[in-house]
């Protein structure tokens, strides 16, 4: 019988879950968890972990290594409602065995949890590798938007904080003790660093790359 | 004393579908339909539901519904549940807590029907 932990936070699923994986006698539930940080305490004797990636204190990718460190033969099927083939990449990187969205029928993440455990895949070589493409163009993305963010002077980070609390020029020289001129000197310069053609798209990296927040 | 019937149209259907299945085993007096969403409004009109479980769109009690639980509602982890005599907002709600709702409509149900003094 293959010992099962269940990962997920909304427990009017993940309850039922269990309930539906212990009728079948291929499976025992031996834990179930609500967030990364409980699930990383029952991680022990795991064959396979039904893991959520969007958990209250971080994403279940977390817990793939950590599976694999506890059990080198225990496997990750991840279960989300996570649209995003990024996330999807990350996780088939870090070592998942199987991503199925959450509008998949219930049979089915019994059927792929079986075919696992049997030792069968679930993903195709297609599927992996074009997975793994995509992450791979995701880290380089990373890794340039890093570089990017690093290239920016004290002087453009604090214009940019500025431009995202939704100053105008002349507000940004009063704030800075500089002149309006040099203020658009500085937003060029920020454009050419991170290759971007507007404020807004500016604005748009700068979030997304934790550079500034918006409140 | 008829069954209640309860109609379960939340999303994903993960979730739809784990609820159903469990709820008919471990309440087999409780009729459970399951519904597309997009067809709520149609279904209820057709099977005339005393529990509604969703996760988007209008709550609405009366003509017939005893109980409605909005769940998760945009994927965030609460729960509204209206009933007739009012409305609460759970956080984190339990399988158990769920079946405790579903159990309060059926003798909510008895009530209406006049068989709740003998329970």
């Amino acid at each position: 019988m293959s010992r099962v932990l269940l990962v997920d936070d909304h427990a009017t699923f993940r309850e039922p879950l269990a309930f539906m994986f212990d009728r079948e006698p291929e499976f025992e539930v031996v834990a179930q968890a609500g967030s990364v940080g409980e699930a990383s305490q029952m991680l022990e004797g795991v064959d396979l972990a039904i893991v959520d990636l969007d958990l209250p204190d971080g994403d279940g990718t977390q817990l793939i290594g950590q599976l694999r460190a506890a059990n080198p033969h225990g496997m990750v099927l991840v279960l989300t409602a996570s649209i995003e083939r990024e996330a999807y990449a990350r996780a088939v990187e870090a070592g998942a065995a199987g991503v199925l969205h959450k509008s998949v029928r219930i049979k089915d993440v019994v059927g792929a949890s079986k075919r696992l455990l049997a030792g069968e895949v679930i993903l195709s070589t297609d599927e992996v590798i074009e997975l793994l493409r995509l992450a791979g163009r995701q880290k380089e993305q990373d890794y340039q938007a890093r570089r990017a963010t690093e290239s920016l002077t004290p002087r453009e980070l604090e214009v940019l904080r500025a431009l995202a609390d939704g100053l105008s020029d002349k507000e940004i020289s009063e704030r800075l003790h500089v002149g309006v001129g040099t203020v658009r000197n500085h937003i060029v310069s920020i454009f050419g660093k991170l290759g971007v053609h507007s404020r807004l798209h500016a604005l748009v990296f700068a979030v997304r790359h934790g550079i500034v927040e918006i409140r | 004393m008829g069954k209640i019937r309860a109609l379960i149209a939340n999303e994903p259907r993960t979730y739809r579908e784990v609820l159903v299945h469990a709820l008919r085993d471990l309440r087999p007096r409780v009729e459970v339909d399951a519904a597309d969403p997009d067809a709520l409004e149609d279904e209820i009109a057709r099977l005339r539901p005393h529990l509604v479980v969703c996760s988007r769109g209008r709550v609405v009690v009366g003509e017939g519904v005893l109980t409605w639980v909005m769940l998760y509602p945009g994927g965030e982890n609460r729960a509204e549940i209206v009933t007739a005599g009012g409305r609460a907002m759970l956080v984190g709600l339990k399988f158990d807590d769920f079946l405790s709702i579903v159990d309060g409509t059926e003798l909510l149900h008895r009530f209406r029907q006049g068989e709740g003094l003998r329970a």
